[in-house]
């Protein structure tokens, strides 16, 4: 499977997931769903389906480690916990996106 | 993801699935706790957290298909669906399989054989390292002056070769002939074995192991007919002897040598020539003990310009030298032997043409096969027509599979509608058809495990025993893999797209529309023109090769074929000699002549139709030739009465007759041909042919023309011929006769009193196989029938499957348009007319297709050309019956559909609608 750098919306939901786990932590799956709604609003709905293949996906690239730890309400849950690879994965789809936005926004001042 | 995760994934597969589970269990239950949590009730609060989470089954099956295991499951549940689906419609089935399996098992039962002459290495050491120095596609004995390059080779120029080429680490020969001699085992009565004469290396060079005992080495190789051993091959030690190691010093003795079993070779080991099973082996230096009378060995270069080219080399590259070095070694060692393997006495001429001789080395892998090129070439229009049955085999079955996608119009919408992507439904559907095609694979190897040999046993022609080995090696099975996976792509892949290819709102209507899949009727109408296309391709081309067929067995060779036998004596190998020949040849003539039921009996030395034949330099009185060919002409040496016990009247003068002995003047009849070429309306009578061999000539006068006769092959012109008296020949008496005799009855009942009328004079007689003419003639056509009679199969195969694609394609349209029937029918239309415009359609799919046929049939004759006899390439009578017959077959196929149009009751079609 290749890398989607050309897949936006793909590559929104992994710089989203990875930034999650950047600021906060390990974290499971509803943890980032939460986070991420709880951040953005209305504005970005995440369908939360779509998390977990993008998780097993990132988990599969070697980005995040996958790791099941007793969780608060004394079930198991899979936490998910950025790798070296995925710092630098941020680092590099926040640079797109950031040029990306930079990109349409430049477009759309220009009048 | 990288190959090996997702191959590691694959060990998981279970806990994989597990984890996600309760993965995306845990999220749901926490999502509904939050909403219990803001006051919703448990139900309300689960179905919230369901609905925001999305599909979860869906989600799984998306993130589950990456890995392998899932793909393969998903494949096992392609094939149930697809068993169930076939189970559910077993004549689709079976009839999609059997036609598969025809295509598949004909083209693997040619391919076998394909496999078998061109591809199959030698079961020997290294059998890519094995080169020759003749060509290992020709067989048999050639006497006399050779040029160009050589096919076989004599055993004076082999020593020299292998005394003094450096390129080869080994260089073997062997005979390029498979004898058959009566031996006796043990002081058992007489029995017909086949044995081969190998140099004593012949199994060190090949690399063959004794199974028992040893095979030869040098000690086999002292002096001539000092080395009686023989080594017997693993098949006849085990049918003969039981496979029994007391087989080993058993005396067998031929000819009056008694012979003694050394070893045994190598189980699957049957020499070097892929279609011949020796029984045993014996050293080259028995050569003259075997061949009384012929010493084989030597060469006198003294006497005689002629050599006797009878050996096959077979040889082994020395380290580090390529083929072409060791062509340049063997060119300069040739060209030596042949500048001193001739008498000086040569003239300038004749020199110049025997110094025009090379030996070719080749790579020698697949050992020898006399005739290979033209098999071959046979092989591959055979492997045209199992082709051209296997793609109108794939047609029907992709007809069939698009009426039955557009069956499952409804199904597909369906499936597509809650959420089947179509690429899911493609793999689905292609899943199906590469399923039926490996059943039909499987199927067609069945076919071909028995097609092969039967094809083996017709294409054996007028080989004597002809046994390929056809078993299905791996490179068959690959074969037949291959060609069905194509096949399922090929018929599979535009059903499989059109089939998924449907507009929702339409299927999941409730009404099946004529309207809604005409573009499959096109489609299906095309492939029907295309098979009609085909069909004709196939039936033209049987159709060319019988009429070719007939043509051979219509020509009129010059006298009765009936009633006329043909038996071969060796008087040499007997110990007969100048005069006592020429007593032999008269009295076995006379006891012939006196044996009741026989009407006449006199020989020549070639026979008719046997194969064997003989040509000299001649130079006619009164005539200037212009070319080098101009110079020859075909002869025989006949004994008297030949032409009138023959059957062939003369002339003009006389026969040669009981007169024409060693003391009176020397005398020839010419046939028709001679004449009209040497003397061209000059008067042949009395005049003078000179024959020339080397230094030898002779002078006759001409006494006799005769009408022209056919005696050796029934496609060119007669050739100029001319015939002399067995007891003036050039060489002396005639050392070998076949013996012409006329019965009054079926002669093949006189077989037993001919064989026993000639042994009585003596036993050591060596006989051909007693035949009748009409034997010789049938193995004269032997490939041509055998030729026209697969091709004439395959040709009603095809059309057969292409009647079976029409009928349903034309079934298919007509239930498909029972409504706009029961219109037409309500609007006054009347049976008759509802026939023929069903019957239109089929005449012009008919039409077009052949149009397409004939276009392709022009290309095929051409490409055929050289296996015709006596037709113009697009022979108008083949043509037109094809055509006629394709019409008939195609106009039955559609009037089955087009009655059951006119039976449509209109009341019932428009209530329908």
């Amino acid at each position: 499977m290749g890398k989607h750098s050309n897949d936006r919306l793909q590559g929104t939901l992994d710089l989203l997931v990875l930034k999650s786990l950047a600021c906060l932590g390990p974290m499971h799956g509803y943890g980032i769903s939460n986070h991420i709604q709880s951040i953005a609003g209305d504005a970005l709905r995440v369908e939360e389906g779509s998390l977990y293949p993008a998780l097993h996906r990132m988990a599969q690239e070697g980005w995040i480690l996958a790791e099941w730890r007793p969780s608060d309400n004394n079930r198991r849950a899979r936490y998910y916990a950025l790798t070296a690879a995925g710092k630098k994965q941020l680092a590099a789809e926040q640079r797109r996106w950031d040029e990306l936005t930079h990109a349409v926004s430049r477009v759309l001042s220009f009048a | 993801m990288g190959w090996f995760k997702r191959i590691t994934n694959t060990f998981r597969s279970n806990k994989l699935q597990r984890d996600l589970e309760e993965e995306l269990r845990h999220h749901l239950d926490l999502r509904t706790a939050d909403y219990e949590g803001s006051g919703m009730t448990p139900d309300e609060a689960r179905l919230a957290a369901t609905r925001q989470f999305g599909n979860p089954t869906l989600e799984k099956e998306r993130a589950r298909t990456m890995d392998i295991s899932a793909w393969l499951e998903t494949l096992l549940k392609d094939l149930r669906y697809a068993a169930r689906q076939f189970l559910r419609n077993p004549v689709f089935t079976i009839v999609a399989v059997l036609s598969l399996a025809i295509g598949i098992g004909a083209n693997t039962s040619i391919f076998s054989l394909m496999n078998a002459v061109l591809l199959r290495s030698l079961p020997v050491h290294d059998p890519h390292e094995l080169v020759a120095l003749t060509d290992p596609n020709t067989a048999g004995v050639s006497v006399g002056l050779s040029s160009g390059e050589r096919g076989l080779m004599s055993y004076a120029e082999y020593e020299q070769i292998r005394d003094h080429a450096k390129s080869f680490s080994g260089l073997c020969v062997v005979e390029a002939e498979l004898d058959r001699w009566q031996v006796r085992i043990h002081g058992a009565g007489p029995e017909d074995a086949r044995p081969k004469l190998v140099s004593e290396n012949y199994f060190s060079v090949l690399g063959v192991e004794p199974f028992i005992g040893r095979v030869f080495n040098v000690e086999d190789a002292h002096a001539p007919g000092q080395n009686p051993y023989v080594v017997l091959s693993y098949d006849y030690w085990k049918n003969r002897f039981g496979g029994n190691a007391s087989a080993l010093g058993t005396p067998i003795r031929i000819l009056g040598t008694t012979y003694s079993v050394i070893g045994v070779a190598a189980p699957g080991f049957h020499g070097e020539n892929i279609s011949e099973y020796p029984d045993f082996w014996l050293p080259m230096m028995m050569q003259p003990s075997v061949m009384p009378g012929r010493d084989w060995l030597r060469e006198d270069l003294s006497k005689n310009f002629e050599k006797v080219m009878w050996l096959h080399a077979f040889g082994r590259l020395a380290p580090g030298v390529t083929l072409a070095k060791a062509q340049a070694e063997v060119d300069v060692l040739f060209k030596n032997i042949i500048e001193n393997g001739y008498p000086s006495t040569l003239s300038p001429e004749t020199r110049k043409e025997a110094l025009d001789q090379k030996l070719k080395l080749r790579e020698a892998s697949t050992g020898a096969f006399g005739g290979r090129e033209d098999f071959a070439q046979q092989l591959m229009i055979l492997l045209g027509a199992s082709g051209v049955v296997l793609l109108i085999a794939c047609i029907n079955v992709a007809n069939l599979l698009l009426a039955r996608a557009s069956a499952r119009n409804k199904e597909v919408g369906v499936r597509l509608s809650i959420g089947a992507s179509r690429g899911r439904l493609v793999r689905q559907f292609l899943t199906e058809s590469l399923l039926l095609a490996f059943m039909g694979g499987m199927v067609g190897l069945l076919i071909a495990w028995g097609g092969s040999h039967l094809f083996a046993a017709l294409l054996a022609g007028n080989r004597d025993r002809f046994d390929l080995n056809t078993s299905l090696d791996l490179r068959v099975l690959a074969f037949t893999m291959g060609i069905s996976l194509l096949t399922g792509i090929l018929f599979g892949l535009t059903p499989a797209l059109r089939g998924t290819r449907v507009n929702l709102n339409d299927s999941l209507r409730d009404g099946e529309r004529a309207t809604a899949s005409s573009g499959r009727l096109n489609l299906a109408k095309g492939l029907v023109v295309l098979q009609m296309g085909l069909s004709l391709l196939a039936i033209t081309g049987a159709g060319l090769l019988l009429r070719t067929l007939w043509n051979l067995q219509a020509v009129d060779v010059g006298y009765p074929k009936e009633k006329l036998l043909l038996v071969g004596v060796d008087g040499t190998t007997a110990g007969y000699k100048g005069p006592q020949l020429t007593a032999l040849w008269r009295d076995l003539t006379a006891r012939l002549q006196s044996l009741p039921g026989v009407t006449g009996a006199t020989y020549s030395i070639n026979g008719l139709f046997s194969g064997s034949e003989s040509a000299d330099v001649v130079e006619v009185e009164g005539f200037t030739p212009q070319t080098q060919k101009d110079r020859g002409s075909r002869f025989d040496l006949i004994g008297p009465a030949y032409f009138s016990t023959v059957g062939v009247p003369m002339l003009r003068g006389r026969e040669i007759g009981q007169q024409d002995t060693a003391a009176a003047p020397r005398v020839v009849v010419i046939n028709e041909a001679f004449a009209k070429k040497f003397f061209a309306g000059r008067d042949p009578m009395g005049r003078h042919i000179t024959e020339r061999f080397g230094d030898h000539k002779a002078i006759y006068e001409v006494v006799g023309v005769a009408r022209n006769l056919r005696d050796h092959n029934l496609k060119t012109d007669v050739f100029p011929r001319f015939y002399v008296s067995g007891e003036q020949g050039m060489e002396g008496p005639n050392e070998f006769a076949t013996f012409e005799i006329r019965t009054a009855g079926d002669p093949r009942q006189m077989f037993e009193g001919i064989r026993k009328t000639i042994l009585s004079v003596n036993q050591d007689l060596q006989l051909d196989p007693l035949r009748t003419l009409t034997e010789n003639l049938d193995r004269t056509t032997a490939q041509p029938r055998m030729m026209a009679r697969l091709c004439t199969l395959f040709g009603l195969v095809a059309l057969l499957l292409a009647a079976t694609g029409l009928y349903g394609v034309l079934s298919y349209a007509v239930t498909r348009r029972t409504n706009e029937i029961g219109v037409r029918m309500a609007l006054g239309a009347g049976r008759g007319q509802v026939v023929s415009m069903i019957l239109r359609e089929t005449g012009i799919m008919i039409l077009i297709g052949a149009l397409v046929g004939v276009a392709g049939s022009a290309g095929l004759a051409k490409l055929i050309q050289s296996r015709l006899f006596g037709l113009k390439t697009l022979d108008p009578v083949t043509i037109t019956t094809a055509l006629a017959i394709l019409a008939f077959v195609a106009l039955v196929a559609g009037y089955i559909p087009a009655m059951r149009a006119a039976r449509v009751n209109p009341v019932r079609a428009l209530r329908h609608e």
